[in-house]
């Protein structure tokens, strides 16, 4: 292991960690994943409450059995709120020590600035890959606990984690990239927008949709009733977008890296 | 130690930097001296490779600076004129950051941070570097600037923005490092140069307007003035009256020009004629003068 | 109205096992009240903050559960 790198990557931590964003994060991961098994277990409830009402209007209709499916959709619903968080937590890593002019000392002593950028970037997976394993391992705990989840569901549970979580370092991906492109972090959070929302508005053509990142933001799509029969259809149908996604990260770490070596950090 | 020629920088259509050439001595403190917005930082960051140079080549010990990651870094220490680290950090931590990405060893690194933390004065402090003074922070800067034990030390303006106590603690310590480094430091407070330097270049407009030691610019323009200084208005009479060249240049000071002998002359008249004087001085031009005069527009 | 549903909605959670429910509620309220009391001290304690004002961060913050803090934390609360 390179020690330079090393020791850059402690540094990023005992930032996080000094600062309590790294603690907060993950409780929020925490509290987001109980959301999950919360909203399941308490729709029942809901529903009995609806279904006076709705009585006393005359309509009837039969209340929904709740199931580990039940967890899981909400668990591919709110998988949203700790990206967005950590986004908004730990995405100006670059950019707050450009306006602090502290990477000065830094690079003035020979430190690369490929290595600062590695450093952050890899400090930046981590964090965020810890924060969604806590997210699915309290979804997973409560929903075992109270229902368990069959062999079948399970397996499209871990296929799409691993879906979402190739999407989620797109996201981190692009947040390098334009890190390294902008001084200010308002510059790259609009960067990110532009992007993501150029990504929905092609999604609407259903040809470029098919092999768009984008694709693979929507894990949800796996659980959903009528995918029983066309499973593997189905994987098949997300293959193309996922390598695409993939190439897509590593070219644009390659070019955050091209870039890096050319600009001014002070 | 240092040897810039034919330095050029523009940032769009201004042009900063218009063939600057100057050279900084070994084991020298050089003063390099500009009006604010004279170019000074921007030499500065050209040297450390922090911008990039249109024209010009730019040597620190024989080695040439290039832009981005340039190796001449290792034999560099650099001060910025607000030095800012981290603040989550304690002095102690900062150091060993500091020594470890200068690749020194750890043990090495400790010993050398108590040196420098003992010699700057910041020894007793344990809590993180948030809620440090400018002061502080301007010494905790010349602490991690000489972690690795620098060739070249460059300071950007290191006293500007001190109270007087605090602009004395730095000079003392960047007199002392003398011993082991050279010092290049920009400044526009003259009284600085004047305490430590042992070398000045003034800037102005870009290149350099005036370069030499200490004593080689103070005596350039010295024209061979004295003052004579009466202790009674009698006196200044007397003295005008004898010698045709003097001119009365304030209460009971009178201006004399000539070589040492016209001195000596003019010495042994007052104490042949019994007349109390106050003193008698060569006048030399200060720093502050010559600044004057070499910035001046025409 | 909203009255009569909470009322409603108590009866329905008497109804069911309130033991059921502990293992999630338990943490649920520890994560609530710890996010809370870490985004009020933190509030009370610095005048400065990124975007909006004491008053308003205190509201949020004791508002909207979990939300309220998280907001404070990411766009309120400054950088040391």
């Amino acid at each position: 292991m390179n020690n330079v790198l090393f020791t850059w990557i402690r540094k990023e931590f005992t930032d996080s960690w000094r600062n309590g964003r790294l603690i907060i994060f993950l409780i929020v991961c925490f509290g987001v994943g109980l959301m999950n098994p919360i909203t399941a277990k308490l729709t029942p409830m809901l529903i009995e409450m609806m279904q006076d009402q709705m009585k006393d209007m005359g309509i009837v209709y039969d209340p929904p059995t709740i199931t580990a499916l039940t967890s899981w959709e909400q668990f591919a619903k709110n998988i949203w709120i700790p990206l967005l968080v950590f986004v908004l937590m730990f995405g100006n890593i670059f950019t707050k020590e450009y306006g602090a002019h502290t990477l000065t000392p830094m690079v003035t002593k020979g430190l690369k600035k490929t290595t600062i950028l590695w450093g952050k970037a890899i400090q930046l997976i981590l964090v965020w890959t810890a924060g969604y394993a806590v997210y699915f391992g309290v979804t997973l705990m409560y929903t075992e606990y109270y229902w368990g989840t069959e062999d079948e569901l399970m397996r499209r549970v871990w296929d799409m984690t691993a879906m979402f979580y190739l999407y989620s370092l797109f996201i981190v991906a692009l947040l390098v990239f334009f890190s390294v492109l902008w001084k200010e972090f308002s510059g790259v959070l609009v960067s990110m927008v532009t992007v993501l929302g150029l990504d929905l508005v092609f999604g609407m053509f259903p040809k470029v949709a098919k092999v768009l990142p984008g694709r693979i933001s929507s894990p949800g799509l796996l659980l959903q009733k009528g995918y029983e029969d066309r499973y593997e259809y189905a994987m098949g149908d997300f293959a193309v977008p996922f390598v695409v996604t993939l190439v897509v990260i590593v070219v644009l770490f390659v070019l955050s890296t091209i870039l890096m070596k050319r600009k001014s950090v002070d | 130690m240092l040897s810039i020629e034919g330095l050029y920088k523009r940032f769009g259509d201004k042009e900063v930097i218009k063939g600057l050439n100057f050279h900084v001595p070994k084991n020298s403190i050089y003063g390099f001296v500009g009006t604010n917005g004279a170019g000074k930082t921007t030499t500065m960051k050209m040297v450390l490779g922090l911008l990039e140079a249109d024209a010009g080549t730019i040597l620190v010990d024989g080695e040439r600076v290039t832009y981005g990651n340039t190796d001449t870094n290792r034999g560099i220490g650099y001060l910025p004129d607000v030095p800012e680290f981290y603040s989550f950090l304690t002095t102690r931590e900062y150091l060993a950051l500091c020594g470890r990405i200068c690749g020194l060893s750890d043990k090495t690194t400790k010993t050398r941070a108590e040196e420098l933390l003992e010699r700057v004065g910041l020894a007793g402090e344990k809590h993180r570097i948030k809620g440090f003074s400018r002061g502080m922070k301007q010494r905790l800067g010349i602490a991690q600037a000489l972690i690795n034990r620098p060739k070249l030390l460059i300071c950007d303006e290191p006293t500007s923005a001190l109270d007087p106590v605090g602009r004395k603690e730095i000079l003392d310590i960047l007199k002392e490092v003398r011993e082991e480094t050279t010092v290049l430091f920009s400044t526009h407070i003259l009284s600085d140069v004047e305490r430590i330097c042992t070398d000045v270049a003034f800037l102005k407009d870009g290149v350099i307007a005036l370069e030499g030691t200490i004593d080689q610019v103070r005596t350039l323009k010295s024209n061979g003035e004295f003052l004579v200084e009466t202790l009674n208005p009698a006196g200044t009479e007397a003295l005008c009256a004898h010698f045709p060249n003097a001119k009365v240049s304030g209460e009971q000071v009178v201006t004399l020009t000539g070589n040492d002998d016209e001195m000596l002359k003019v010495m042994a008249f007052l104490s042949g004629n019994n007349i109390p004087v106050l003193k008698v001085e060569r006048a030399e031009t200060s720093l502050e003068d010559l600044f004057m005069e070499v910035t001046k527009h025409e | 109205m909203m009255n009569a549903n909470w009322m409603t909605l108590t009866a329905k959670a008497a109804e069911f096992e309130i033991g059921d429910y502990l293992p999630l509620l338990i943490p649920l309220i520890l994560v609530q009240f710890g996010l809370m009391a870490y985004a009020l001290v933190h509030i009370l304690k610095h005048d400065h903050y990124k975007t909006g004002n004491r008053v308003l961060w205190i509201v949020v913050s004791c508002v909207f559960s979990i939300i309220g803090p998280i907001l404070y934390i990411v766009l309120g609360k400054e950088e040391e």
